[in-house]
């Protein structure tokens, strides 16, 4: 496999114990990354000499004038670079690395422009990745990978990015109603990179993570990640590009897999109240249900956004959990559950107009849990 | 077989009639009507329907069992056939057959026929006294004695134990009237009872005969030609073994009133309300469109409304104390049916028009009055300041026709008419109190502009300066004495920190945490960074010691975890989202977040936190900061109150009430005394020793606490605790928005 070379620009690189060089190592410590530390450019000009060896993905922090070794300084932040690079790279991922405390400290305005412009392709938590190393080199290593594929590809049509992604035909036509980025029918890197972790990957509809997936088919989570429930979804299972570590699985072939066997084994009825019975007929192993994090019975339909747990569509309300609202009508609608709206500090104003009202009738009934 | 021998009962036709034991009486006198005052009551009832004018009571001798009360009337008195007729058969009177008396026509206050009984309530022999006119012109001297406890035995047949009598011709110019002469008083009297009974008493006619009863009187004459105009009805008490309690409401009280608030209900059910302000003096008017009270008759109240302050009495001859213990023992808003009072409405501790519940914030009250919530209101929330009931004097007139009393002759029974009538009073206040927020308005912002103790020496002195009541020869020594008062307060008050300014150097404090929090990030991340970087090179450690090496790793990690999960709980007070918009935030989820705050705090000191409040229960919509920063103030002192206790319990409950929602936090702390509940929550007052986590305490925490609530139109206070092992109980209160 082919090793991933990052340039992380950072101006605490050798100056604390714990800056730079301290994640450097992190990073090295993946098998297929090799991190090389770069003091930020004191003109932007020395970026193109990078023309001739670019790296594979660029780390940047967000605070880069403190002065270096040798009194270097430079008078601009981690953004500034991140847009010199993309106009010099438009098809490398940019990662932006910082502390929360840094986030925390940053005005609403400035906050909203780090993360809702394209420059940034990623923000790595300093505090997360040092809480949870093994995971987080993953996902940098994942992202330079996927970048590295679409960049490889190259025919930039619709047909070559749907096969990126292994969709099959029917598989295709949904996903191009969640609106890809073809622009006279090409697509460039950054923009089908963006596309696919924050739409296809993000919303639950064409795919299903694991607690949507589970749900789908009206089993625990604990019980969709037996082995020999994985074995049977393994052609669900999504292995395209991007592939996040905690996996995703195609909606419709979860729904094929579940038919198929429950029509093997003489069962019928919707795919969420009958794969349970199916699998234990064609398996002997009994499945736990999904159950419903309002009345804490059996089956939940759906997932709450808010709390990430199985509901039951009735013990739920229309929610608009993202502004703006970019989710495509393709993808299952987001729904919160009587539970969140019960006990957890969650936005009115993002529950639907029309259900609005139904707010305070659902706080104040019986805990269906307590009764 | 008994079917055989009941079948040789020979068949018998007759008649059977109740007999009536004598301990009914006793049933009637004792134990429908409970309180003394209310068995005077409803003999003096039996003057006024007797076109009485006066009514004297006299207590004699009444320290001890064995005195006599005297009641004497100088009504139209009863003749012997009356005195048979009526008095002398239970249950019926000639009320029955007629409603109004014959001289003034008055609607008669009793109906049950067993109001004379009540005097077997209140002593052991009854001697009636009766001078009355016969139809002939003459007049005629009845006495009669009832020995209750010598002839009236259980056991015995009522109708066949005699009562002796005695009839005369009285002489012409003998006043007419009947005398009770009530002896051998089965109770003794002692100053509280004397006092409830003057109070009783002298509010037992209605205080206020307004000009309305005296048009309501001439009305009724209209439809009578024979009536003649009602003079009124007086009542007093002499009592010269308590010779304090003797005497009338004094009439003077009643013109310092801040202002006197009328009401009536017209012929179509339309209330009209009145409200005239004493300073500065204006007459307002008000009647709701939505509201219609025809159920009610015609209803009508007079409510003087009092603000206990010094500046409202300053030209009274008493001062604001003075007129506190009035209020305190005389106020309330009393109901009178037909001209006599109806108990216990407007005694001390009944509230039957709610007031105090609303003020406490349990229930809601003016704005469920559309017309009153459609009016401009003061920006301050004053208007949430109804008016308890000692802070009002007033009466209220309904007629029989409509309200229905029990016939324990206390209460009027729960129906329609009842609740409309009050609500037709409490429209009436609500107005008042609305109107009083209004007037009181620039005073009230004025005022809140910070005093100094020297300002207002400085305003006294003026006063002083100027008044004519104080004698010119010990003037200058007062003002000489007050202007040493104001040079020594300015110089205390260069040393003292003042609230705003304390306020300030906790915003500079704040500011700092704002700083430290996100730098004291950053260093912990150097410490995960070397834990993580220790971890590394674990493999390199000599074998002997790695145990200790472990040690050091696990050690940083904990430091590392509980220095997150506090710098993560302090986003309840810091955090952007906190600061940006209301919500209707879930409160056991933040009480949780605020509480994390004092886990290693709890955790050294054994202090246990219960966290009671329903998952459910939801502020009205208010920033997070603001209710962190309210919990994170009661939870700290009940923390410092409960650590050197030896039961260390703290617990946290809610709920919601009709308006709003209530917080309770209780501990086992030393408790807070009564006349310091209130102390508690002015800046800088603290009773808390130095704690060596906690801190000393700026002193500000509890006002802070109390402002916030305010902000909202919410409370704070504390109360008796709820049983063991509570020592400390915190209400707070935040309406509904």
């Amino acid at each position: 496999m082919k090793q991933m070379l990052i340039d992380y620009y950072e101006d605490e690189g050798s100056g604390t114990p714990f800056g730079g060089q301290h994640y450097q190592a992190l990073l090295n410590n993946h098998a297929h990354l090799n991190c090389k530390l770069v003091p930020p450019p004191e003109i932007f000009e020395e970026l193109d000499k990078l023309n001739d060896h670019p790296p594979d993905l660029f780390l940047i922090d967000y605070e880069l004038s403190k002065e270096q070794e040798g009194g270097r300084k430079v008078s601009y932040r981690g953004k500034t670079l991140a847009t010199e690079l993309r106009g010099r790279f438009p098809e490398l991922p940019i990662l932006l690395i910082t502390s929360e405390g840094v986030l925390e400290g940053l005005s609403e305005p400035i906050e909203r422009q780090l993360f809702h412009m394209a420059d940034f392709d990623e923000l790595v938590k300093k505090d997360t990745f040092d809480e949870d190393p093994e995971n987080t080199r993953e996902k940098v290593y994942r992202i330079a990978q996927g970048f590295q594929h679409l960049k490889t590809i190259s025919r930039k049509d619709w047909e070559a990015l749907s096969d990126a992604l292994g969709a099959n035909e029917e598989e295709k036509e949904l996903l191009q109603e969640a609106a890809p980025p073809l622009l006279e029918k090409s697509w460039v890197v950054v923009e089908a990179a963006e596309w696919i972790r924050n739409t296809v990957l993000r919303f639950p509809g064409i795919l299903y993570d694991p607690v949507h997936a589970a749900t789908h088919l009206g089993i625990s989570l604990n019980s969709f990640k037996k082995s020999e429930v994985q074995k049977l979804l393994r052609k669900a299972a999504y292995d395209g590009v991007f592939a996040p570590t905690d996996g995703r699985w195609w909606r419709r072939r979860l729904t094929m897999i579940a038919k198929r066997l429950a029509s093997d084994v003489q069962v019928s009825g919707p795919v969420n109240q009958t794969f349970r019975s199916a699998f234990h007929k064609s398996h002997g192993i009994e499945l736990d249900p999904a159950l419903c994090i309002w009345d804490g019975k059996p089956v939940a339909d759906w997932v709450c956004c808010f709390l990430n747990e199985p509901v039951k569509i009735q013990h739920s309300l229309r929610y608009y959990p993202d502004y703006p609202d970019q989710r495509p009508a393709v993808m299952d609608e987001a729904r919160i559950s009587y539970r969140a709206i019960y006990e957890n500090e969650f936005d009115e104003d993002l529950v639907d107009p029309d259900e609005r009202e139904l707010i305070r009738v659902i706080q104040e009934k019986t805990d269906p849990r307590k009764s | 077989m008994e079917e055989k021998e009941l079948l040789e009962i020979p068949t018998e036709v007759g008649e059977l009639s109740f007999e009536v034991d004598a301990s009914l009486l006793f049933q009637l006198g004792e134990q429908l009507v409970t309180r003394r005052s209310v068995a005077l009551a409803e003999l003096i009832k039996n003057a006024y329907d007797a076109d009485a004018t006066r009514v004297t009571v006299y207590l004699e001798n009444v320290r001890n069992p064995g005195g006599e009360i005297i009641v004497e009337d100088n009504g139209t008195g009863m003749i012997f056939e009356e005195l048979q007729a009526y008095w002398m058969r239970i249950a019926t009177n000639s009320k029955r057959s007629r409603t109004r008396s014959s001289k003034y026509c008055r609607t008669f206050t009793g109906a049950k026929g067993v109001g004379r009984f009540a005097a077997r309530r209140l002593a052991n022999k009854l001697t009636l006294l009766s001078v009355a006119e016969r139809v002939d012109g003459a007049k005629e001297k009845l006495t009669v004695t009832f020995d209750w406890g010598l002839d009236f035995k259980d056991g015995q047949t009522l109708t066949q134990i005699p009562i002796s009598y005695e009839r005369t011709r009285a002489r012409h110019e003998e006043p007419t009237g009947v005398t009770l002469y009530l002896q051998d008083v089965r109770e003794a009297w002692d100053d509280d009872d004397v006092n409830a009974l003057q109070r009783d008493l002298l509010s037992l006619a209605n205080p206020f005969p307004a000009e309305e009863n005296k048009a309501h009187s001439s009305r009724r004459l209209g439809k009578d030609k024979n009536c003649i105009i009602d003079p009124g009805f007086s009542l007093e008490l002499e009592a010269p073994e308590f010779p304090e309690y003797e005497g009338e409401l004094r009439d003077k009280f009643l013109t310092a009133a801040w202002g006197r608030l009328t009401g009536r209900v017209d012929e179509n059910g339309i209330a009209h309300y009145s409200l005239e302000i004493r300073d500065p003096k204006q007459t307002t008017t008000f009647s709701p469109s939505d509201e219609d009270f025809s159920e009610l008759g015609t209803a009508r109240f007079k409510i003087y409304y009092y603000i206990y302050t010094s500046d409202q009495f300053e030209d009274f001859d008493f001062g604001v104390r003075d007129a506190q213990r009035m209020g305190r023992e005389h106020g309330g808003v009393r109901i009178y049916l037909d001209g006599f009072r109806v108990f216990p409405y407007g005694d001390p501790g009944d509230d039957w028009l709610e007031l105090d519940i609303t003020r406490a914030g349990k229930i809601k009250l003016w704005t469920d009055f559309k017309d009153l919530s459609e009016k401009e209101i003061p920006r301050d929330r004053s208007y949430l300041r109804i008016p308890g009931n000692n802070q009002l004097f007033g009466a209220v007139d309904v007629s029989q026709a409509k309200m229905e009393i029990t016939v324990s002759r206390e209460r009027f029974a729960d129906n329609e008419a009842f609740l409309k009538l009050r609500r037709f009073v409490q429209i009436g206040i609500s107005w008042l109190t609305l109107e009083n927020a209004r007037v009181t308005y620039e005073d009230r912002q004025k005022r809140r502009r910070p005093q100094t103790v020297p300002q207002i020496l400085e305003q006294t002195i003026s006063k002083i300066a100027s008044t004519e009541k104080i004698p010119n020869n010990i003037k200058p020594e007062i003002i000489q004495s007050l202007m040493y008062a104001k040079e020594r307060a300015e110089e205390e008050q260069i040393d003292q920190i003042t609230e705003r300014s304390m306020l300030r150097v906790l915003s500079a404090a704040g500011a700092t945490v704002l700083v430290t929090n996100h730098q004291f990030r950053s260093i912990l991340l150097g410490v995960l960074s070397a834990h993580n970087e220790l971890q590394e090179i674990r493999a390199d450690v000599d074998a002997h010691a790695l145990d200790r090496y472990d040690k050091i790793l696990e050690q940083l990690l904990d430091w590392y975890n509980m220095s997150k999960e506090q710098l993560n709980q302090l986003a309840v007070l810091l955090g952007k989202s906190a600061r940006e918009r209301r919500k209707r935030l879930p409160v056991k989820k933040v009480v949780e977040q605020v509480a994390g705050t004092f886990s290693l705090y709890m955790r050294k000191y054994g202090i246990s936190f219960e966290n009671s409040i329903p998952v459910n229960l939801r502020t009205p919509p208010m920033f997070k900061a603001e209710l962190g920063a309210v919990i994170q103030h009661v939870l700290a002192n009940s923390m410092k109150a409960v650590n050197e206790r030896n039961v260390r319990k703290i617990e946290a409950r809610g709920g919601r009430v009709a308006n709003g929602i209530f917080l309770m936090i209780l501990d086992t702390g030393p408790g807070i005394p009564p006349e310091r509940r209130e102390v508690v929550f002015r800046p800088f007052e603290t009773s808390s020793s130095p704690d060596p986590l906690l801190g000393v305490g700026t002193g500000l925490g509890l006002k802070v606490v109390h402002d916030i609530l305010e902000t909202y139109g919410g409370s704070a206070r504390f109360v008796d605790p709820e049983g063991s092992p509570w020592k400390t109980q915190l209400e707070l209160f935040i309406p509904h928005s």
